[in-house]
């Protein structure tokens, strides 16, 4: 809720784009912890949210999935908070918690009432500063065997749930570290060590490598006598590097096919497309919507709701600090034979690329992006959330306004453009999941 | 756990320089609360049209945003004919396919440009269809709302397009673990007699048709029945004359139906073990439970804190036992399901096949437990303080309010029903969550599914005797 002090986004009055801001102020600790907070009083809660600047993207080869593993052990107690007391302590004070990693970065945070802000607060320093002081064996076998479980649960046992490890390992080469996901592998999970947890703490786990949100009902001037009374003692760690690893294009089309026990078939098709606020990440964006973001979206329109041979279509640019990928894909009906979808979305990317999508195309995206970005702000989690996003990808926590004026200067002839620059003629993965026994029904290399 | 090397770990880190040194002013223990905020549900205005549909608007402007939700009691899954799961959600699903003469393709156009997002859904209880929208663009997304609810067209062709759809979907859901053993759960506790016991099929899907649905939306769709929920940038004074506009010319065009009467929940006798075998399976779907309580129970507020302790919060006995001490799920959670009648209770995980017989034990060992021994002071004082002083995040969004006040909608219970919830919470005492441990939570007459590989778990079920086990097939459930 929100108050944003969003002087309104007019839909139908073109781009004479108002500003919009998510108002904040920020200081940083001599140890190098930044502190961001944004004032909101509408409702008295608040949001206590960390980045780490560490994910998936800098494990090693043979400890995949480490990341991830250490984002749970975070929670197993600290010198001060005995195991389980963090979480009894948030509970007993009316707040929820919890944390993410991705391939670039992991986050925690507390979604409190406004007077458990020092404890969430306290709370996250005394894991910064001490995590390894209570660190044990018994600690990170509990947390392996959860997220193992957690590996089974939402990848293993789902339906096409190993899509995206299939798709890396082809998007990216061995060494990369978009090569595997953020799960990572059982065998790597099971090799994940107690000195790895000690190396990995005092590499990416300190204040100069963290960025601090508070979101809500609080007072600036409060929030930096706490920030300063429990954080600044902690050691300001080594300089850590971030990977900057050389992004190889697709070296050729691959097919790969798997065959599993699902009943409709899928097809995914990935393209390699910008970093995270590279120059058409927008442009991109808005073309996966034009593809498949509403009924009359051109893949849906033509696959699900006129020819009706396929379930679903789902395109999206996903850009992330290294690289970025877009995907588009379609789940047929039972028995389709996906070679049909594959010359449909190849048909459909090369009409976009003829000829620009109309004005009235775009349009619709756009509105529909700016009501979700309204949207995004009612919750203090969310707002704190973006502002440790834009701090992190876009140098700037103040980044909102241009985000959106990204989208807001948008043309068709921008979508018609990232349609040749990107995907078409362009070489991609292609991944088709197909039924058990039915290997004929998977994409192949078009004649 | 290891606390030899705990210790000798802590040693070890003494001697590190930085740690120890220059803690000046850094407390060792956590922070003391302040004062809670005190916080005012929010009590909305009402307003009623000729026709019999109530208003009702509750102010939060800090977004120039409107969250809308109608609901129509009485168009909910339970009042599907006994022959026709699925028509009343089937019937929700089709008001936006093509309206007032606007076909599908103009109406999501026409919305996607007002940047406007619409949902329609049939819950147990009730229809809904849910509208978020910028503020400047709420009065034509109304008007599309009111033409999808009280003129839906169904063409021929848009029926006929989504029920293929929804036969593909549950032909799909036997990919799905989780959704093979909701509807074995709910079958096996309920049984086809009773409305929460039957599950959409293939065969009765195909049978859906234009006829079906126009008849069920003019009997169960009317204005008398349904409330339209404003919450945002809205103002009654203001907004009552579009509301009137957009809603006042809706009359119910059939003759109300036959509701479902007071339903009776079956008795389960003693507990059973059901095996539902999905070969190859990383993981077993278990569900544990029977049929509890419906909404309007005296017992809301000692129910809210029985399953915050058991299966409603992290550090619950479920999870913290199964996950956190065993690691053998992801997560472990209980529920009571609250509707018009006495919906069930559930316990559930998806936990590793090697440890699902063990699983069960302690899942059973919690069951019992909260029932027999007494609830330690300090844990009930943390689970009624969660509830309690987590309220104000129930709404802080726009949405979180228009959910809220659905539901007292939906069960026809009084709109300061959350004026006194904090003060509820805060009374119930450890006597409370035994009775209503005892009343509600029967391990003895439980309902338990397990889906996963048969011939990894069922020699170890079989073992803890712990009830007798049969074997279900799969297409029982998913059909």
């Amino acid at each position: 809720m929100k108050r944003l002090v969003v002087p309104l986004l007019l839909l139908a009055a073109p781009l004479a784009a108002q500003e919009v801001s998510i108002p904040h102020s920020t200081f940083t600790l001599p140890n190098g912890l930044k502190v961001i907070v944004a004032e909101d009083h509408s409702t008295p809660v608040a949001a206590v949210n960390i980045w780490y600047k560490v994910g998936s993207g800098y494990e090693r080869p043979g400890r995949t999935g480490f990341a991830h593993l250490f984002e749970h052990v975070m929670f197993m107690g600290s010198r001060n908070v005995p195991q389980g007391v963090f979480d009894q302590l948030l509970e007993g004070a009316g707040g929820s918690n919890n944390g993410s990693t991705t391939t670039d970065r992991t986050n925690y945070y507390e979604i409190v009432p406004s007077n458990a802000v020092p404890l969430a607060l306290w709370l996250e320093a005394d894991r910064m500063g001490t995590l390894l002081d209570s660190l044990s064996q018994g600690k990170l076998d509990t947390q392996r065997g959860v997220v193992q479980n957690e590996r089974r649960q939402r990848y293993e046992n789902q339906p096409y749930g190993l899509m995206w490890e299939i798709a890396y390992d082809a998007l990216y080469p061995a060494g990369h570290p978009y090569h595997w996901t953020t799960i990572g592998s059982m065998a790597d999970l099971n090799a994940a060590s107690l000195d790895d947890v000690k190396g990995f703490f005092r590499s990416y786990y300190t204040p100069n490598n963290a960025v601090l949100t508070v979101a809500g009902d609080v007072r600036a001037a409060d929030v930096r006598r706490w920030a300063e009374q429990y954080f600044s003692w902690i050691p300001r760690g080594a300089p850590v590097t971030r990977p900057t690893v050389p992004v190889p294009p697709i070296a050729a089309t691959r097919y790969i096919t798997r065959e599993d026990r699902v009943t409709l078939p899928q097809l995914t098709m990935v393209w390699r497309s910008t970093p995270r606020f590279g120059r058409d990440e927008a442009a991109l964006a808005a073309l996966a919507q034009i593809l498949t973001g509403g009924k009359s979206s051109r893949l849906y329109k033509r696959l699900v709701y006129e020819q009706q041979v396929a379930q679903s279509t789902n395109a999206f640019n996903d850009s992330n600090l290294l690289s970025g990928d877009f995907w588009v894909i379609v789940r047929g009906k039972p028995g389709t034979q996906l070679n049909s979808m594959q010359s449909a979305v190849m048909e459909e990317i090369a009409k976009v690329a003829q000829t620009p999508p109309t004005a009235e195309e775009l349009q619709r995206v756009v509105n529909g992006l700016e009501t979700a970005f309204v949207a995004n702000l009612e919750t203090v989690q969310n707002k704190a959330d973006q502002l440790n996003d834009y701090e992190y990808y876009a140098g700037d926590p103040g980044f909102a306004a241009r985000d959106l004026a990204r989208y807001r200067a948008l043309t068709p002839a921008d979508i018609q453009r990232v349609a040749r620059e990107y995907l078409q003629g362009k070489n991609h993965v292609v991944l088709s999941f197909v039924p058990q026994g039915k290997p004929e029904l998977a994409a192949t290399e078009t004649h | 756990m290891n606390r030899t090397r705990q210790i000798a770990l802590g040693a070890l880190l003494a001697a590190v320089p930085a740690a120890a040194a220059a803690q000046t002013g850094y407390p060792t223990t956590p922070p003391p609360l302040g004062p809670a905020a005190a916080v005012t549900p929010p009590v909305p205005v009402q307003r009623t049209l000729a026709n019999g549909m109530k208003v009702l608007y509750v102010r939060q402007a800090e977004l120039p945003v409107v969250s809308a939700s109608l609901i129509i009691r009485g168009a909910g899954t339970t009042e599907d004919p006994a022959a026709l799961p699925g028509l009343a959600s089937f019937t929700a699903s089709m008001l936006d396919e093509g309206a007032a003469g606007k076909s599908s393709l103009q109406i999501a156009d026409a919305l996607d440009l007002l940047g406007a997002a619409l949902g329609t859904n049939a819950g147990w209880d009730a229809a809904q269809v849910n509208l978020y929208v910028l503020k400047k663009n709420f009065p034509a997304a109304l008007r599309i709302m009111s033409d999808v609810v009280v003129r839906p067209d169904f063409p021929a062709n848009e029926v006929q397009r989504v029920r293929d759809e929804r036969v593909t979907n549950l032909t799909r859901a036997r990919d799905e673990p989780g959704a093979i053993a909701a509807n074995a759960f709910q079958s096996l506790v309920y049984g086809a007699q009773h409305p929460y016991g039957r599950f959409a099929t293939v065969e009765a899907t195909r049978t859906l048709d234009r006829d079906r649905v126009m008849a069920f939306h003019h009997a169960a769709y009317r204005p008398e029945n349904a409330t339209l929920i404003l919450v945002g940038d809205v103002d009654a004074a203001a907004m009552n004359a579009q509301v009137e506009q957009a809603f006042g010319g809706w009359r119910a065009m059939g003759a109300a139906p036959a509701m479902e009467g007071a339903l009776t929940a079956p008795q389960i006798g003693a507990t059973t073990i059901y095996l539902v075998d999905k070969p190859g399976a990383a993981q077993s779907e278990i569900r544990i439970g029977h049929p509890a309580v419906a909404r309007n129970t005296p017992d809301f507020f000692a129910l809210q804190v029985l399953n915050t302790l058991l299966g409603g919060a992290f550090t619950s006995r479920l999870n913290m036992n199964l996950r956190e001490t065993h690691s053998w799920t992801y997560g472990a959670r209980s529920g009571f399901s609250m509707r018009q009648a006495a919906g069930p209770f559930t316990a559930q995980a998806a936990v590793v096949t090697a440890k699902t017989d063990s699983s069960l034990v302690e899942f059973f060992r919690e069951l019992n437990r909260i029932r027999t021994e007494p609830i330690p002071a300090d844990e009930l004082e943390k689970a009624k303080r969660y509830v309690a002083l987590g309220f104000p995040s129930d709404f802080e969004t726009t949405q979180d309010v228009t959910l809220r006040l659905s539901e007292l909608v939906t069960y026809g219970i009084d709109p300061g029903f959350y004026g006194s919830f904090v003060s509820r919470v805060m009374a119930v005492s450890g006597d409370d969550v035994k009775r209503v441990a005892n009343q509600y939570v029967r391990p003895g007459n439980s309902v338990v599914v397990v889906v996963g590989d048969r011939s990894q778990i069922e020699a170890g079920i079989r073992a803890l005797n712990l009830a007798p086990v049969q074997v279900k097939d799969v297409g029982e459930f998913v059909r």
